[in-house]
């Protein structure tokens, strides 16, 4: 049996662990905080646009678990809100637990609070991956699952400093690249200006801090939208946002807030004496990052050049999922990509030949044509995304996007991979061998 | 593979230091004028931020201090015990693992000399100081008489390299092998590993110490310690040295200390190399023959295959990799 290791447990580590699993590996989940699903403890929107049509096609690929999760955590379905239809919002409240106890029910052993900061090459090959405790977890393949955002450095260069988001560098450790320590550059993603790096684009206000009838109002429709005083209208930060679907004139002239549990703010930052300016917020305070006030975090300046296998270009037993593969956004993105990894690590151990998901789904074509623009046609300012942007736009072009369930279904039948992923484990699920943490 | 050092001023009172403001820190990419942020096992205290809290500016830095000396007694003639009061509001922690200070005699104006910190009573703001008088830096501190002036400056924190393996170590077993004046900079990581509730054994070869020097040494410490000949008649490492090693890695030691010359060090580290496939955690004494202590002099430097100079007065190595360049 192959022993696979992915480093990063958000999203896309998650959803790599158990591809991986399920394609028959022993797999081992290193996350350096004590939560997993990273940035997805402060997102929260799925199902939008054209984020339906790929949870769909990944259900009848075989990798719905995750999806099945976010459904069953969701607050509010089916709302529109400036650009965005038939969304879904899950509690970022309860998903977290979901998604570790799902781990557990498929063996896969969950090390949280164990930062890798190096790997162990020998001939090319790597070996191991060091903890900074010097611990070395030794595998057959590796997943980079590290994410983008980060170490603190890069906020600070680029942003305004630490802001304290969910990573929390200063107590867990910096994020690492895996890809850089194995001698691979990082491809960095730029603003429109072209400064590297891009701000997070959305904070997270604590609800109990609205008015009594905008979180009401909140708590019914799942979204509010308040205008933002003329004077305080700032068109600029548009261009500086990681998340094209939100680049929109709407999202500056007002304030728009979804209930994700917490009253989450649809913008990278916003001064809070600003932001209590605004009628029905003028006790706001803010709880993800904490500083949100002022700043939020750096996103892909450490994007790793992958082929549409999401095997490391120039590397050997090295992948990588979510926004460390590719220059994606959201949720579902790194679920897609993820699943796709932990398969491929699996097909690679054993020398059989990787799969490429085809451009007639959404999502094989977002892979590749993300790989093309970012890795080939060196375009570093676009970032995509099923919910919008130009990729949304080219989903509607080539007719992949689609809400109808049995349209999508005939489509991955046509390609010929109906539950491709959904190999059960060829192996008896094994004991933990050592679970941090104690919450299996 | 890559030599990674580690900065032992790294969060300390002093840093960022000149390095960091001038474009030359250790553990900083960003502070060293490149692109893009790359530590990869800070957590905690980000330099770059520090730096630029500060203005740009490297944090107030070591300096001269004029100390009062407060008791001394000598041993054989060669070993000069020293207690100093430090000046008021200058006691900063002068005992932490690692620490040792630059200290000089009033007459002497150019070369300081580094010593280990043994021993520190805040309360009454002093330190001690146990010197081997050797050559002509440390035989100035022969006649030096209570009441009388040194120049000290410090805390510097590279006097052990492995400080982290010794800090993280609890609850285990640990063997301690030194030599001489070798005991005195291991007794704090002794103290330190005996507090973290460790199981540590000591060797001692007293080297070119008398027989009342080491009772001296034993019973100002209160230490348990066995005596060996880390040396045989013809000037190798004894079998008997060789065997303890080898039974304490067998008996699951996590950790080995070494207080000796480069020269047997680096015998030693070779030989628990082999033996345990690095298996065994490893710190020592830090011997490098030194002039500023940080880290711009150049006087501690050596070159790694080519690839990389280090200054061991700052920076931490993996010890089997110390191993390799001691000479
Ligand atoms: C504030 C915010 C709001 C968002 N809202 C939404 C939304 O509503 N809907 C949506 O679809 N998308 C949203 N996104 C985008 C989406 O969350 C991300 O694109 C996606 O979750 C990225 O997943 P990932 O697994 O690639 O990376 P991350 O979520 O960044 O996960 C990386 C993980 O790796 C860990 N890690 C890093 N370095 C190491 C190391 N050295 N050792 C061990 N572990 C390490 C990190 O701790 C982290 O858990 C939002 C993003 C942000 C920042
Ligand atoms: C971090 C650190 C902590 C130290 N702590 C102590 C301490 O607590 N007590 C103490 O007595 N000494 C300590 N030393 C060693 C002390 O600094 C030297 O003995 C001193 O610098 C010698 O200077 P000198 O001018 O008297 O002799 P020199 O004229 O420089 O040398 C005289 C003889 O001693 C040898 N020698 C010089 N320096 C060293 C050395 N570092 N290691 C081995 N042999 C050497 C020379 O080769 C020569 O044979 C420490 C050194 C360092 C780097
Ligand atoms: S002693 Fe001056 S650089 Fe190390």
């Amino acid at each position: 049996m192959s022993r696979i290791i992915v480093t990063g447990g958000g999203w896309s580590g998650v959803s790599a662990a158990l591809s991986a699993r399920k394609a028959g590996a022993e797999v081992v989940l290193l996350e350096k905080t004590d939560l997993v699903l990273g940035a997805g403890n402060v997102g929260g929107i799925f199902r939008n646009n054209g984020r339906f049509t790929a949870a769909e096609e990944m259900k009848f690929l075989g990798a719905g678990e995750l999806f099945d999760i976010m459904d069953k955590c969701a607050v509010h379905v089916n709302v529109s809100f400036p650009g965005h239809e038939h969304a879904s919002l899950y509690d970022v409240n309860k998903v977290e637990p979901c998604a570790k106890e799902l781990l557990g029910e498929f063996g896969i052993e969950l090390m949280t609070e164990s930062h890798v900061m190096d790997i162990v090459k020998v001939n090319d090959n790597v070996e191991a991956v060091v903890l900074d405790d010097g611990t070395k977890i030794e595998g057959d393949v590796f997943i980079d699952t590290t994410g983008s955002s980060g170490p603190m450095g890069n906020c600070l260069k680029y942003g305004h400093g630490c802001s304290m988001c969910i990573q929390r560098c200063p107590t867990f450790g910096p994020r690492v690249s895996l890809t850089a320590k194995y001698g691979i550059k990082d491809l960095r993603g730029r603003r429109s200006d072209g400064t590297p790096g891009v701000f997070s684009g959305a904070c997270k206000i604590e609800k109990k801090t609205l008015r009594e009838d905008i979180r009401d109002e909140l708590n019914e429709k799942g979204v509010v939208i308040l205008p933002v005083p003329k004077e305080d209208v700032n068109y600029d930060k548009l261009g500086q946002k990681a998340c094209r679907q939100y680049a929109l004139k709407e999202y500056s002239e007002n304030v728009i807030i979804l209930d994700t549990g917490a009253a989450k703010l649809m913008t990278s930052y916003y001064p809070l004496d600003k932001l209590r300016k605004i009628p029905g917020l003028e006790q706001a305070e803010y709880i993800d990052p904490y500083s949100a006030g002022r700043g939020n975090s750096i996103r892909y300046l450490a994007v790793a050049p992958c082929e549409d296998t999401m095997h490391v270009i120039g590397a050997t037993n090295l992948f990588c999922g979510g926004e460390k593969g590719a220059p994606l956004i959201g949720h579902t993105e790194a679920v897609v990509t993820g699943a796709l990894a932990g398969y491929n690590t699996v097909k690679y151990a054993e020398k059989e030949e990787l799969l490429i998901l085809p451009d007639t789904l959404a999502v094989g074509n977002i892979i590749s044509y993300s790989h093309k623009q970012f890795v080939r046609e060196q375009i570093y300012n676009e970032r995509y995304t099923f919910a919008g942007g130009v990729f949304f736009k080219r989903m509607k072009e080539l007719g992949l996007y689609s809400t109808d369930t049995d349209d999508i279904e005939n489509r991955v039948t046509a390609a010929g991979l109906k539950g491709i992923f959904d190999i059960s484990p060829k192996t008896p699920v094994p004991p933990h061998s050592r679970v941090s943490g104690g919450q299996l | 593979m890559r030599i990674y050092t580690k900065c032992s001023n790294y969060a300390s009172d002093t840093c960022p230091c000149v390095l960091a403001e001038s474009g030359h820190c250790i553990v900083c990419s960003m502070c060293r004028g490149e692109d893009f942020c790359d530590c990869s096992d800070t957590s905690g205290f980000c330099v770059m931020q520090e730096l630029y809290n500060n203005g740009g500016k490297a944090r107030d830095q070591h300096h001269m201090m004029k100390c009062t000396v407060t008791y001394e007694t000598v041993f054989d003639d060669t070993i000069k015990l020293i207690r100093l009061n430090i000046p008021d509001g200058e006691i900063r922690s002068f005992t932490q693992l690692g620490s040792f200070v630059f200290i000089r005699v009033l007459e002497n104006t150019f070369y300081d000399v580094p010593i280990s910190v043994l021993y520190e009573e805040i309360d009454l703001d002093s330190i001690e100081l146990m010197i081997q008088l050797q050559g002509i830096k440390t035989k100035c501190f022969k006649n030096l008489k209570k009441g009388d002036t040194v120049f000290l400056r410090g805390p510097y924190l590279n006097g052990i390299q492995g400080l982290k393996a010794l800090s993280s170590l609890h609850n285990s077993k640990s063997l301690v092998i030194c030599r001489g004046i070798g005991l005195f900079p291991s007794l704090y990581p002794i103290s330190q590993m005996i507090k973290n509730n460790n199981d540590v054994k000591i060797y001692l070869d007293q080297g070119t110490f008398s027989k009342t020097l080491l009772r001296a040494a034993k019973d100002l410490y209160e230490l348990d310690i066995e005596e060996i000949s880390i040396m045989d008649p013809g000037g190798r490492i004894s079998s008997q040295m060789y065997a303890i090693i080898d039974d304490a890695i067998k008996q699951d030691v996590k950790l080995i200390h070494f207080g000796t010359s480069d020269h047997v060090m680096k015998q030693l580290i070779d030989h628990v190399e082999e033996k345990s496939g690095r298996n065994v955690a490893l710190s020592c004494i830090n011997n490098s023959h030194m002039c500023c202590g940080e880290g711009i002099c150049g006087a501690c430097t050596r070159n790694i295959n080519s690839q990389k100079i280090v200054h061991l007065c700052k920076e931490q190595m993996d010890v089997y990799e110390y191993g390799k360049i001691l000479i």
